[in-house]
């Protein structure tokens, strides 16, 4: 099932607290009011996510939701893959290894969309890195 | 015979460093020594001192290079215990001159270990042995290596001064070791403290949780407040004074220290909270080590620092401190919830009428129909009926 929509890449800033929350929200708001949005946030350089930063996270798959689109996260650092899994919110997006793994997930079935967990997520089965 | 110890905590693990420990230094956790960290109730280092007493040293002496500012180390302090706090840099000269001050006070052997490791070793035979093999120095080797846990004879002085100079990394002469096969975890990480946790509910150290065994393999300490919604899953510990909230769930080995908060509907499994620590509402804590708003993961293999209060934070070391917070936190509660409903994102929605819903002027009773009008009556047949497709 191809598909000729964009995907959209974002890498999240190194410490995600209420100001740069908002900042990155504010980036990101053209792409989330899309029609049916796919996006993919890199994680890769974060060391701080607070509460603010998850429920940015949170705020910005409810509105992709709500467009028919979907949020996928990639390339955890093992402080956001900590924060994500404290908050249970781990649980509610796709997470793939890098970006262009979640990338390519859009326009393949989900089987096909699925991939080994990151080297530190070898503990989690597969089944738990699907929303 | 007059035996008498010297244990050396926050010692940096590299003898070259002498600098401070930082907070991910090995065998520290957030700069606290890990032996100086409560585990059960009680610090390791109060457990090998005890343990040392009861084997019949006359005195224990304890000399801390870690910074006793820290509320956890604090912590550790008794007063039965010689304590010295002593600059990284001082510490072995330090060592030096109290294992003088013991001498000529008329120990005939003193006891040398570096916490570090924490060891379960049987103190009689090693004794034994070193008096045996008249050694002048004799060190502990368990099955993984030596330890920093050696024998000094009291007349031996220039041996012990060579063994203190080097930072126990040499001898003098060089002796035949003691083996032992004692209970031997090295401490080098919080993975091996939640190790020592587990092992302990696991009955393979000698090490007892303080407090009351309310179920089996479920201990709680003295004053801990726990709410009646909350489940405790064997083998746990909450430590004295900890509060957890309703709905918690505490499980898979997960010891919470004393002075500890778990709010409302946070599950805790295999994760030891540190003293004094508060730990947010409705988060899902796993193999982690938390403390000094830290936490560290078993299973990432990471530690991360957390500056919101509302996941992990620290709480008040002193009771009076502790009190005028919680009063802090009464006392506003109600200007910052009128503050949220005025200003807050989330506003009361208008309720609309459904178009749906029947006009007020509809009256139910105008559609009614009698229901007994369409029962059947229970025949026989009817019955038979009912039987056979009743499970359906």
């Amino acid at each position: 099932m191809e598909t000729s929509r964009p995907v959209v890449v974002k890498r999240m800033p190194e410490n995600v607290n209420q100001r740069e929350s908002r900042k990155f929200l504010q980036d990101v708001q053209p792409f989330l009011t899309a029609d049916r949005p796919q996006l993919v946030f890199d994680l890769s350089l974060v060391k701080q996510l607070d509460a603010a930063g998850v429920e940015m996270l949170l705020h910005c798959v409810s509105e992709v939701m709500k467009r028919d689109g979907d949020l996928k996260l990639a390339s955890l650092s093992r402080q956001a893959a900590m924060v994500l899994e404290l908050t249970r919110t781990d649980r509610l997006f796709e997470i793939y290894e890098n970006s262009t793994e979640a990338a390519r997930s859009f326009s393949g079935f989900l089987p096909n969309a699925m991939r080994p967990a990151p080297s530190y997520q070898q503990t989690v089965g597969p089944e738990r890195l699907a929303a | 015979m007059d035996v008498r110890a010297i244990l050396l905590t926050g010692i940096p693990v590299d003898a070259t460093n002498v600098s401070a420990p930082s907070a991910s230094a090995p065998e520290t956790f957030s700069g606290v020594p890990l032996s100086l960290l409560a585990v059960l109730g009680r610090p390791l280092l109060h457990r090998i001192a005890d343990r040392l007493k009861q084997s019949g040293v006359d005195s224990v002496s304890v000399l801390n290079a870690a910074d006793p500012s820290l509320a956890l180390i604090a912590g550790a302090r008794r007063a039965d215990l010689n304590w010295t706090d002593v600059s990284p840099e001082h510490v072995w000269r330090a060592a030096e001159e109290e294992f003088d001050r013991l001498v000529q006070a008329g120990a005939e052997i003193v006891l040398v270990l570096r916490l570090g490791a924490y060891v379960e070793v049987e103190i009689d035979p090693l004794l034994q042995f070193h008096l045996d093999q008249r050694n002048h120095t004799t060190q502990v080797v368990a099955g993984d290596g030596p330890l920093d846990f050696f024998v000094l004879s009291g007349s031996r002085r220039n041996d012990a001064a060579f063994l203190l100079r080097s930072r126990l990394t040499k001898m003098r002469v060089q002796t035949k070791p003691f083996f032992t096969d004692a209970y031997v975890n090295r401490l080098q990480n919080a993975q091996n403290l939640r190790q020592l946790v587990l092992d302990s509910f696991a009955l393979k150290t000698s090490i007892q949780p303080v407090g009351e065994q309310v179920r089996p393999g479920v201990w709680v300490g003295c004053g801990a407040r726990v709410d009646r919604g909350v489940r405790l899953v064997a083998p746990c510990y909450v430590g004295a004074s900890s509060k957890i909230r309703a709905g918690a769930l505490i499980t898979r080995g997960s010891s919470i220290e004393h002075h500890c908060i778990i709010d409302c509907g946070t599950v805790v499994e295999s994760s030891t909270l540190l003293p004094l620590s508060y730990l947010g509402a409705g988060l899902d804590l796993m193999h982690s080590v938390v403390g000094t708003k830290r936490i560290v993961s078993v299973k990432y293999s990471a530690e991360l620092a957390v500056e919101d209060a509302t996941l992990v934070s620290a709480v008040p070391a002193t009771s009076a401190l502790r009190t005028l917070s919680h009063a802090t936190n009464l006392l506003a509660f109600v200007p910052r919830q009128m503050i949220r409903s005025i200003f807050g994102q989330r506003k009361l929605r208008k309720s609309h009428a459904d178009v749906e819903c029947p006009e007020p002027t509809f009256d139910p009773g105008a559609v009614a129909r009698p229901v007994a009008q369409d029962r059947q009556s229970l025949t026989s047949t009817v019955v038979a009926g009912m039987r056979d497709y009743g499970n359906q």
